[in-house]
């Protein structure tokens, strides 16, 4: 049975930018603290205040304060602390938006208004087309000064789309869009199944697996030029591939011995080194935060669970102990806890094990799977099926803010979260 | 914006579902008895091939199989050869040895969609491997065969409950080749 390949690969993605969002964001559960904040709008501009508004109300961390009946100020000097004061406004946030020539001038402000201070004054010159660009990066600045983290709104999310015309036939989309679901962009067409987008630490490349020669592959593909090439295409599986934290090695999955083991692809030296042996099945690895040590998952055990190998000397220890079903794991970006999908009676959780063994459940539905988490390790996107379509929801790692994203056609999968892209 | 929580959603496939973990091969019948081979192999032998008892679930999941592929099912989690496949195995490997050397046989491992992704890619891989180690054992040769596993990737039957489920923990046989 022979199918015709109609392989499509889009490398003038980046020519087109449409502004409707390909995910729609809700937020479904915030935290009891959220913080009140006041965005007035900006001067001489709409777009850019709305989308700082959604970036921070869709965090959980902040509730946004209605100011259509109030003062309208759009300069430090405007500001009246008195009148901010009695509105019961701390934190208020102003622009201006000129424009010069084909460019904006834009500059905002951040106010502690009871304590009479302006917290963050910034000015940008920006091209017409880097509006929504900037107000992710005012968003990222609001949330770093009253939070104290680094926010993600400047980030993006790769995922897999599938749009099933029926049950024989079905096309598979790489994609990437902005966290807030806007601007998809393909990276790759395909009619056979792509899997595991994992992003390079740079933020310039996806490894991903692809079908399309009818058998396992992984590519690596620019996210920018969509140029792209093969990593490796053995016969079997090749899959699961992940960065290290540093860059120079994938960690990926062949079935060269025969059954599915863990290898090391170091990319300067193109030196492929495995790191696991023996019939078990072996997969998913997922690198330390020191690239010294990978977690993987593996049934040497009898049922699947999370392992530790150390790459120096390949010694193995358990991580999971909880069920009989954990699989899926990876660090938080301080090394501290896991992340993992764990099976519990018919339910399968995302999961956060703590560095004293203990699991907590951020999500229960009954098909969860795929969870990636934000580079500042506040978040996790993971897919899971609602109304029986694949779409991804997001969860905090303390369990206290929840957000769906559906599609709006066909079933979204396999999502993978952007490091920082600076 | 603020909604009751979407993500409070029973699935109502789970409720029907027990949940089997271990990996024992459950016999479906009798074995031996001449019954008509529906679903499980329709490639040109037009009658008379005896295949054992067909099972329920082949029964069940017939409707979703192309012609000219042979369909194995297999219990959650298990990679374990159904009790009354062995004899269809055995029939079509002497089916495509009869065709020659040249013959070249596409073996495809599938799972339901629960777990992990890659996870699921292992288990397929671990179910084709099986059915092609079968195959080798009745005379087909190694290089004969290629094993490809698409996981949960490519189910056959659309819904989320356990009669979806059982139709795709399947490995699929395709004969291709002159």
């Amino acid at each position: 049975m022979k199918k015709i390949l109609t392989l499509i690969i889009f490398t003038t993605f980046f020519l087109a930018t449409p502004s409707f969002a390909a995910l729609d964001l809700e937020l479904t559960q915030g935290t009891d603290n959220a913080i009140p904040i006041a965005i007035v709008p900006f001067i001489e501009q709409t777009e850019m205040p709305g989308v700082i508004v959604n970036d921070l109300q869709n965090s959980g961390r902040f509730r946004i304060l209605d100011t259509s009946n109030m003062q309208q100020p759009h300069t430090v000097t405007d500001v009246d602390y008195t009148y901010w004061n009695q509105q019961k406004v701390n934190n208020l946030v102003i622009g201006k938006v000129t424009l010069a020539g084909d460019k904006y001038n834009v500059s905002f402000q951040l106010f502690d208004v009871y304590g009479k201070a302006v917290l963050l004054d910034k000015q940008f010159v920006i091209d017409k087309k880097q509006t929504r660009q900037l107000a992710h990066h005012i968003s990222d600045l609001i949330y770093q000064q009253l939070i104290g983290e680094r926010g993600v709104f400047s980030t993006k999310i790769a995922y897999v789309l599938v749009q099933r015309s029926s049950a024989k036939s079905a096309k598979y989309s790489l994609m990437v869009a902005d966290a807030d679901g806007y601007g998809p962009k393909t990276l790759l067409l395909s009619p056979e199944p792509i899997m595991s987008p994992a992003w390079s630490p740079d933020g310039k490349n996806i490894a991903y697996v692809s079908f399309e020669n009818r058998r396992a592959a992984i590519y690596i593909q620019n996210v920018l030029t969509g140029g792209r090439k093969i990593l490796t295409q053995y016969s079997g599986i090749n899959g699961a591939p992940a960065y290290s934290p540093d860059g120079t090695k994938i960690a990926l999955v062949l079935t060269l011995t025969g059954y599915p083991k863990i290898y090391v692809y170091d990319l300067p030296s193109s030196k492929l080194n495995r790191i696991t042996d023996g019939s078990s099945l072996d997969t998913e690895p997922s690198w330390s935060i020191d690239n010294k040590s990978l977690l993987f998952t593996s049934d040497s055990g009898g049922s699947p669970q999370i392992y530790q190998v150390y790459l120096d000397d390949k010694r193995i220890k358990r991580v999971t102990y909880h069920g009989s079903y954990n699989v899926r794991a990876s660090f938080t970006s301080d090394g501290k806890n896991i992340v993992m999908l764990n099976r519990d009676g018919g339910r399968f959780n995302i999961a956060v094990q703590d560095a004293s063994g203990r699991l907590n459940i951020l999500a229960n539905e009954s098909i969860n799977k795929s969870p990636s988490i934000a580079p500042n390790g506040s978040m996790v996107v993971y897919a899971t099926i609602y109304n029986g379509r694949g779409v991804l929801s997001e969860v905090s790692t303390d369990g206290r803010v929840k957000l769906t994203l559906p599609a709006q056609e066909g079933d979204v999968q396999d999502p993978a979260w952007s490091p920082f892209l600076d | 914006m603020r909604k009751t929580s979407l993500l409070k959603i029973g699935v109502m496939g789970v409720l029907a579902l027990g949940v089997v973990a271990c990996s024992s091969t459950k016999p479906k019948g009798p074995e031996g008895a001449a019954q008509g081979a529906a679903g499980a192999y329709a490639n040109g032998t037009a009658g008379g091939a005896a295949f054992g008892e067909s099972s329920s679930v082949r029964d069940m999941c017939a409707k979703y199989n192309p012609n000219g592929s042979a369909h194995y099912y297999f219990d959650f989690d298990s990679d374990s050869i159904q009790g009354g496949d062995s004899d269809s195995l055995k029939a079509q490997a002497n089916d495509f040895i009869a065709k020659g050397s040249k013959v070249s046989i596409r073996v495809e491992g599938n799972t339901d969609e629960r777990g992990s992704k890659e996870y699921n890619i292992a288990l397929g891989w671990k179910r084709a491997k099986a059915i092609a180690s079968d195959l080798q054992m009745n005379g087909i040769a190694v290089k004969q065969i290629s094993i490809v596993s698409y996981g949960e990737e490519k189910p056959i039957a659309m819904g989320h409950d356990e009669d979806s489920w059982q139709c795709n923990r399947r490995v699929d046989i395709f004969f291709e080749g002159k």
